[in-house]
């Protein structure tokens, strides 16, 4: 491995590859919203598509870290977007809390998906912390851009995930604002 | 509509570091953020049945 464009310095491995699996996190949890959505054919309300947004965003932080380089910026992407994202998360759990409400939507492992959308949110930022620690002899952007096909990969599906919810916010609320408990698509109603 | 145009900046961020512009990813995840910030405003105004 040499520091030139188109492969990745020794000293740089673990941080690329650390977050490499963090990005693939970030997707697998989309990819788990979209099976809710489009197999079990939950409808994703209002506090969930913000949720979607928020893992979008992290998600972003971790794919400039592998397509520029290591930087405290986007470090920043991803704490700041999981601040908001996991203060959603926070307020949806909250309104769900009290004795006898069932809460909404289905339960994975025990947890409701906003529950597990806030645990999402926390980790990013305690894995952002140490991040920070790890990479801080190699901060600096775009000085050691990366391009490998696992890395792009990775991109790709982020974006295909992040237009696939555009397209799911146009089905569900149309260009008017969402309501708080979708009951279908607009071409249902 | 409220949400939209921050899921629509969020795309534009990833496509911009696809792309490799890290200025214009920059500059749509800040926009997407405030726009996320706006409709947080605009949804987060339920009544909780517990009290803080």
């Amino acid at each position: 491995m040499s520091n030139s464009s188109g492969s990745i310095s020794v000293s740089l491995f673990p941080s690329y590859l650390l977050n490499v699996l963090a990005l693939a996190g970030i997707c697998v949890a989309l990819l788990a919203a979209f099976f809710f959505q489009l197999v079990l054919g939950e409808i994703p309300c209002p506090l969930c598509m913000l949720q979607r947004i928020g893992l979008i965003l992290v998600g972003l932080g971790f794919a400039m870290n592998i397509r520029f380089g290591p930087s405290a910026v986007n470090y920043a992407v991803v704490i700041l977007s999981a601040m908001a994202g996991a203060g959603v998360s926070l307020r949806q759990v909250l309104l769900h809390i009290a004795p006898g409400d069932t809460g909404f939507g289905s339960v994975v492992f025990g947890y409701h998906m906003y529950t597990w959308g806030f645990i999402a949110f926390m980790g990013s930022i305690i894995f952002s912390a140490v991040m920070l620690m790890i990479d801080r002899n190699h901060m600096g952007g775009s000085a050691h851009p990366m391009r490998t096909a696992l890395g792009s990969v990775l991109i790709g599906l982020l974006l295909i995930l992040a237009l696939g919810n555009v397209a799911s916010d146009v089905l569900t609320c149309g260009f008017a604002p969402c309501v708080g408990d979708p009951q279908g698509y607009i071409f249902q109603r | 509509m409220i949400i939209l145009p921050s899921v629509v900046f969020a795309t534009l961020a990833v496509f911009m570091t696809l792309r490799g512009n890290r200025k214009l990813a920059l500059t749509s995840w800040v926009i997407a953020v405030v726009f996320m910030l706006g409709a947080m405003q605009y949804h987060m105004d339920d009544v909780m049945t517990i009290s803080l």
